[in-house]
């Protein structure tokens, strides 16, 4: 069983931390939408080092210039990313 | 592997990216040669299927997006029937029981119950949200 976790929208240190504490050594992190923001975020990049962000979603916010993320390109990759997992879970924090 | 997937989408049209993404995946789903079971909107989602959505021209439109994803991919796009009729998103069937002047649902879309998305879920190897 793993799961990829999605996120896509802009959350706090706080639901960051609730999020990876349920996350099992076979999940991933998956960041979409405004949840791009994320890796832009000094206090919350650096809980964020084993996270993949859509890059199609990132670029068109002018992220860009993050060399080191773990970057899955569109969405022909995101479906891929997808498949590679048994299940997935987008977190809303409502 | 060939997988089936069910895709709930619960995020508005006018406020979220969750429609936009959503297709995007769909389309992506068939040009890997996965399929989609159906696609279910909750929530302020239904509102994309209101037949009287008319945007300005250089605006995207939404609702013919799903239509034409419909119509390529012999796709079933379904709209939850109790978020949709306290919404005034109504269908024909639903404006006559309930003494309505009118219905304005798009024919592309269905109003359905949560059974349906039950039954989408049960049957396909993912479920992915957009929000």
């Amino acid at each position: 069983m793993s799961c990829l976790h999605i996120v896509n929208r802009p959350i706090s240190e706080e639901q960051l931390e609730t999020l990876v504490a349920s996350m099992s050594s076979n999940d991933s992190l998956l960041l979409i939408e405004d949840g791009c923001y994320l890796i832009k975020n000094n206090v919350l990049a650096p809980k964020l080092k084993a996270a993949k962000v859509l890059k199609i979603d990132a670029t068109v916010r002018g992220i860009s210039d993050t060399s080191s993320i773990d970057w899955v390109p569109d969405y022909d990759a995101f479906v891929a990313l997808t498949a590679e997992f048994t299940k997935t879970l987008t977190w809303t924090f409502h | 592997m060939a997988l089936k997937y069910a895709i709930l989408v619960t995020g508005s049209p006018y406020t979220s990216q969750a429609h936009s993404s959503a297709q995007r995946f769909v389309d992506a789903c068939y040009r890997q040669g996965h399929s989609v079971h159906s696609v279910f909107f909750y929530g302020d989602a239904v509102y994309v299927a209101n037949e009287l959505w008319n945007p300005a021209n250089d605006e995207q439109n939404l609702q013919q997006g799903w239509s034409s994803l419909a119509s390529q991919y012999d796709l079933t796009i379904n709209a939850c029937v109790s978020v949709a009729n306290k919404r005034g998103i109504v269908s024909q069937e639903d404006a006559e029981l309930a003494g309505l002047p009118d219905h304005n649902v798009n024919a592309d879309f269905h109003i359905a119950g949560l059974g349906e998305w039950v039954e989408a879920s049960s049957h396909s190897d993912r479920v992915i949200h957009f929000s």
